[in-house]
């Protein structure tokens, strides 16, 4: 293509500059692997918040819970992130008398909940 | 405390790593449609944000009862095995009005008020919040108007007033009278509302003319729309009212007036009985205008300090009974 350049090879071996330089993140798959064979095998968890402003009743986050099988959301308004922990206890009696199944594994993200 | 509490439990608790919330996709991209939902839902019915918790609450409530890409069924029928209706939607933050069930409501009273559908409520009604007077309440005989909604910039009843784009002068005049008109129903309405009798009640005319406000009221910034200052506070404590001036020589007054008067002579105590104790008690006496006239001081028995059927007949008030004065008439007049 241009006059005067030899041929390139690309290295196979992995170079130290490289790494320190350019290295992406790995790609997340797209299909995410679905592990729940029934209700509340998984359950996942995130808080949301500080909303700019006050709701009516005072609250600036909520937290919601995500059941993997049947994708069902349940939200809560709470007034700091440390209520999380509470709510998760409140949801946990209310969800495991409901469908009579229990909690198997809670994924959330280390925000400080 | 938490990882105990998973341990107690046996639930796995699964934190995902650091600045990948990717991992906890299925919660982030839930919150993204809540939010979204949330947004559009405030903007279409130009509501105030402060709403965002009924609408996100309302948000889940509908994604609970559609199906996903993935999952050809709704979701509350999943969780809970049985068939859901979805007859009972409306459109969240439309004009509605509920009807004023007849125990509350006179004769001639209205049927109906106007309030904004911000919600469900489980079995089967609605939680409606009231514009004017700030509360929510539940309900399950509405007529819901999904293509109205309130006007929030204005605080009347502006929905119902058209004005014409092209108006003469005259016409102008008018308008603006009846938009007043409008304004002083509300106050009476706001009124009535925050009474807690159900009775009829209308503003004095002392008070016509002015805006009335609960006691209670709170602006936007959460602070109290009344307050007041006191700048002269009466004293409760002798020992504080003894280091003022002004105090000082009302006692001094008052002791005077008591011996001028005679109100008491010196006795000494009756064997076994106790004194009965007194206490001062300061009054400030004000003008109309609210300025300070008088500082007066007033020296009580402490006449609780009797009991009944030993000593409660043996005080008498200082005032001369009619029956005395009359009794006193009498003899002048029987001995001319």
């Amino acid at each position: 293509m241009i006059l005067g350049v030899p041929k390139m090879e690309i290295p196979s071996t992995v170079c130290d500059t490289c790494l320190i330089g350019k290295q992406p993140r790995n790609a997340f798959s797209s299909s995410t692997t679905h592990r729940s064979k029934e209700v509340l095998n998984v359950v996942y968890s995130d808080v949301c918040g500080a909303l700019e402003v006050r709701s009516l009743g005072g609250k600036k986050y909520f937290i919601n819970f995500i059941d993997e099988f049947s994708k069902k959301i349940l939200l809560y308004l709470i007034n700091a992130k440390s209520e999380a922990f509470d709510m998760f206890q409140k949801f946990k009696v209310l969800v495991e008398k409901q469908s009579g199944k229990s909690i198997k594994i809670l994924r959330i993200d280390g925000g400080g909940e | 405390m938490f990882e105990n509490f998973c341990e107690d439990n046996v639930i796995v608790h699964e934190v995902t790593t650091p600045y990948a919330p990717q991992h906890n996709g299925l919660a982030e991209r839930r919150n993204r449609s809540l939010l979204d939902m949330t947004r559009s839902m405030l903007k279409i019915k130009k509501m105030p944000n402060t709403f965002w918790g009924e609408v996100v609450r309302t948000t889940t409530y509908i994604l609970n009862r559609c199906p996903t890409k993935k999952l050809y069924q709704i979701l509350e029928e999943i969780w809970l095995g049985s068939k859901q209706s979805a007859r009972h939607l409306r459109v969240f933050g439309s004009l509605c009005y509920k009807h004023i069930p007849d125990a509350k409501k006179r004769k001639l009273g209205d049927k109906s008020e106007p309030m904004i559908l911000v919600g469900y409520h489980e079995p089967g009604a609605y939680r409606l919040y009231h514009p004017l007077n700030h509360l929510i309440v539940i309900s399950r005989d509405v007529k819901v108007y999904g293509n109205e909604y309130w006007d929030w910039n204005k605080k009347e009843k502006s929905y119902n007033i058209t004005i014409p784009t092209i108006i003469e002068e005259e016409e102008q005049i008018e308008q603006v009278q009846i938009d007043i008109e409008v304004q002083n129903e509300v106050h009476v309405e706001e009124n009535q509302v925050t009474g807690t009798s159900d009775r009829q009640m209308s503003v004095s005319t002392r008070l016509a003319g002015h805006e009335i406000t609960p006691d209670n009221e709170i602006n936007k910034e959460r602070e109290f729309v009344h307050f007041a200052l006191l700048a002269y506070s009466e004293l409760i404590n002798y020992e504080i009212a003894m280091t003022e001036e002004v105090w000082k020589n009302a006692m001094i007054e008052e002791l005077n007036a008591i011996n001028i008067n005679n109100t008491w002579e010196l006795t000494k105590l009756p064997a076994r009985k106790k004194a009965i104790n007194v206490k001062w008690i300061f009054k400030l006496k004000l003008k109309p205008n609210g300025e300070v006239t008088k500082h007066k001081a007033r020296l009580l028995a402490r006449g609780f300090m009797q009991k009944d059927g030993m000593d409660y007949f043996e005080v008498y008030a200082l005032v001369a009974r009619l029956e005395t004065v009359r009794l006193i008439v009498a003899i002048t007049c029987g001995r001319n």
